[in-house]
């Protein structure tokens, strides 16, 4: 096991081939919901139970913004996503891998004294596939 | 002298209002001994790096202390303002360094008497600009 920072990440995307020099890719926080199952006769601690479905979620990305290249293409169809981890210790470097699509497209803040900055919101259509480093 | 001390020393002496001053005179972090006022001292204070998740970019920010030294409160302030006029704000070459942006961060001045045991005072103005520069990506080679 190796403890990393997140330099070397990669993420590809297999149709729309956006590319960026990118500085954040925001972690996934997939959710499922807990049903409220208490009734008149619960006494203590309300009772739930796990919902069915997960919610796979989505997120966040940056990057340094070029203006000769194009933005995170909004209006491109959902499409295969990977995400390739740092290579740690071992031979093949983790990946998260599923189809997703871009929900929002955030053009750069222009400020004087600051360096441009690209962002993007990605959601997962699916639920998404993490392959640990082997 | 590093990268950016040497484009700005380049950027100032070729803008004839500024060499007509100071001559040249325009050094790394001390005056050395025996110099003539007025005079131009250039040091940086710190950079700053970014990084993408694939290497380090090619843009570098730096902070550099400019200490112009006089005869007198007018000398070092028409050499503070002939350097402002040509450096805040601007975006373009100097040297053979492209420059991304100038900016003044402070500005402080300051009469001091001298150490020789005369009634003169050394006077000096000093601003800290800060500047982004392009630099080219580290190769790892």
């Amino acid at each position: 096991m190796a403890i990393d920072t997140g330099l070397g990440a990669t993420i590809a995307f297999t149709d729309s081939s956006f590319a960026a020099s990118f500085t954040t890719l925001g972690g996934t926080e997939m959710t499922r919901e807990m049903l409220d199952s208490s009734h008149l006769g619960t006494t203590d601690y309300m009772t739930k139970i796990v919902g069915d479905l997960v919610d796979p979620g989505g997120f966040d990305i940056e990057y340094f913004f070029d203006p000769a290249a194009t933005i995170a293409p909004i209006t491109a169809a959902a499409e295969t996503i990977t995400i390739t981890f740092p290579l740690g210790s071992l031979t093949t470097a983790a990946i998260i891998a599923g189809t997703g699509a871009f929900t929002s497209s955030g053009t750069p803040e222009l400020v004087a004294g600051g360096l441009m900055k690209g962002s993007g919101k990605i959601e997962w259509t699916d639920g998404f596939t993490f392959t640990k480093e082997v | 002298m590093i990268r950016i001390e040497k484009a700005l020393r380049k950027f100032w002496i070729d803008d004839e209002d500024i060499r007509d001053k100071i001559d040249g005179r325009i050094f790394a972090r001390r005056v050395p001994d025996h110099t003539t006022n007025p005079c131009v001292v250039l040091t940086t204070i710190t950079t700053s790096r970014e990084y993408s998740l694939a290497n380090e970019i090619n843009v570098l920010t730096a902070v550099v202390q400019v200490d112009v030294y006089g005869a007198n409160t007018a000398e070092v302030d028409e050499i503070t303002e002939l350097i402002r006029n040509r450096t805040s704000g601007y975006k373009g070459l100097a040297g053979d360094l492209f420059l991304q942006g100038c900016f003044i961060l402070r500005e402080q001045s300051e009469a001091k008497r001298r150490r020789d045991g005369s009634n003169r005072f050394a006077n000096r103005n000093s601003t800290d600009y800060q500047i982004f520069f392009s630099q080219a990506i580290p190769t790892h080679a």
